[in-house]
């Protein structure tokens, strides 16, 4: 397994002995299973405490344990929303009628003791590729930042500017009105994507595009009022955004279908966003101008 | 109870923990202890009674000192003479979890039984609980001179354990 640029994964193994705690970390570490991270809790009231501090993706716990037992801190996990942590067991518990608690809780998997070293390998071999799939979400909406930072230095030229990533930005981050645009692609009938500019972005974008000196650019920052001029060569941005758009495999190139100045955003936009089916945000900040957001999202 | 069942998870459990093939057969009469020998207790609960401190087993393991090494040195992958007297005891204990499971067979109904946690026993209390309720079953290592013991006793009419 390629393991040079995978971010470690954090496994919490819960077990009341530290002989089946020693076994399992044993057996994970000599697998090839990419970078890993350890946390070792003796009950279930540990492992919660945990939780918190070690934002463990995968947790492999024990059934019988003194304190807080294996099923009650599933259930906890789930009744505080922690729904997103796997959780597997690893016990002597055979009871169905308790197997059956633990699926329901959303439990991944459950292995007797003792156990085959391929067997845990197996199940946790899964849990982590899924982890790793979760991990690397949706793909993003622009190509990538470096064409869409070639795509700003080539409507700012000379002016510098300084492009930041703003993952998990929301909608009310960008301040109103928007310059909303909406691409299409070649022989799809569904819009591909959004872009949004904040009325800032639209006022440092327009006002670079127009070569502007920073004062009427400050002045419309101040006043959330682009003037004519800025708000063509916002337009034209977008219209240029098409171009950088991520495309699926086999569809045909993505124009700008239509751009407009809106004074608030429509109703089904906030979840859109939310949806998340790709996204690329952006903070421009440009030094005498100011700073805006922009945000481009795959429908 | 299928005791060949019985017998054979035994010996997974045992080869599994510590790489060591062996075979369990059915013992006559639990040994006296030695003294150092280390002990083992696992409760097995009733949850229809409601009461969980209330036992309707008990697991009972016995195991010689060189068992024990072998057992946590297979564990905590260790040699032998880096172990602690704790690892040792942590390796005991969840042989004795891992056994009571298979033992639970034994059980005449074992559908609401409830595994408790195994906990170290004193020496001193092997010989009265190992001839305490009635014995449902009992194995040891066959092969000689490896000394391992483990009994499921019955103790659903023993009230005396409520009172302890």
């Amino acid at each position: 397994m390629q393991t040079a640029n995978l971010a470690p994964l954090r496994v919490l193994i819960v077990d009341d002995s530290r002989a089946i705690q020693a076994i399992i970390q044993r057996v994970l570490q000599a697998a090839s299973l990419g970078p890993l991270q350890f946390e070792l809790a003796m009950d279930g009231e540990q492992a919660l405490r945990l939780v918190t501090s070690f934002e463990p993706d995968l947790v492999i716990s024990d059934w019988h344990m003194p304190k807080v037992g294996g099923l009650e801190m599933l259930q906890t996990l789930r009744q505080i929303g922690r729904h997103e942590i796997k959780v597997g067991f690893v016990t002597t518990e055979t009871a169905e009628r308790h197997l059956a608690q633990a699926r329901s809780n959303g439990a991944i998997f459950v292995i007797n003791k003792p156990f085959k070293d391929e067997d845990l390998l197996r199940e946790v071999q899964a849990a982590l590729a899924s982890c790793r799939e979760a991990l690397k979400g949706p793909a993003p909406a622009l190509e990538s930042a470096e064409a869409l930072n070639r795509l700003i230095k080539s409507q700012m030229r000379e002016i510098p500017f300084r492009l930041i990533p703003a993952p998990g930005q929301g909608l009310d981050d960008l301040k109103l009105p928007h310059d909303l645009a909406m691409y299409v692609a070649d022989g799809q009938k569904t819009p591909h994507a959004l872009g949004i500019l904040d009325v800032n972005a639209c006022c440092i974008l327009g006002g670079g595009g127009a070569q502007l000196q920073p004062p009427p650019v400050r002045t419309a920052l101040q006043s959330g009022v682009p003037t004519p001029e800025m708000m063509k060569q916002a337009d034209l941005f977008m219209r240029s955004a098409a171009g950088i758009l991520l495309r699926d495999p086999g569809t045909g190139p993505v124009s700008l279908k239509v751009v407009n100045l809106v004074a608030k955003p429509f109703d089904k936009l906030r979840s859109l966003m939310e949806r998340d089916a790709g996204r690329s945000d952006y903070r421009l900040s440009v030094p005498g101008y100011g700073e805006g957001r922009m945000a481009f999202v795959r429908l | 109870m299928q005791e060949g069942v019985v017998l054979s998870n035994l010996a997974r459990a045992w080869s599994g923990l510590t790489g060591q093939s062996c075979a369990f057969a059915p013992g006559a009469e639990p040994p006296a202890p030695r003294a150092d020998d280390a002990c083992f207790m696992l409760p097995i609960t009733d949850c229809v009674t409601g009461f969980s401190s209330h036992p309707r087993a008990i697991v009972l393991l016995l195991m010689g000192a060189a068992e024990s090494r072998a057992l946590a040195a297979a564990m905590f992958g260790l040699p032998p003479d880096q172990l602690s007297a704790a690892d040792l005891q942590d390796a005991g204990a969840e042989l004795c979890n891992i056994l009571s499971a298979s033992l639970m067979e034994c059980l005449e109904d074992a559908s609401l039984a409830n595994l408790g946690l195994p906990q170290a026993l004193d020496l001193n209390r092997w010989p009265e609980l190992s001839h305490r309720g009635e014995r449902r079953a009992l194995f040891e290592l066959s092969d000689q001179p490896r000394r391992l013991v483990v009994m499921l006793t019955d103790i659903h009419l023993d009230d005396s354990f409520c009172r302890e």
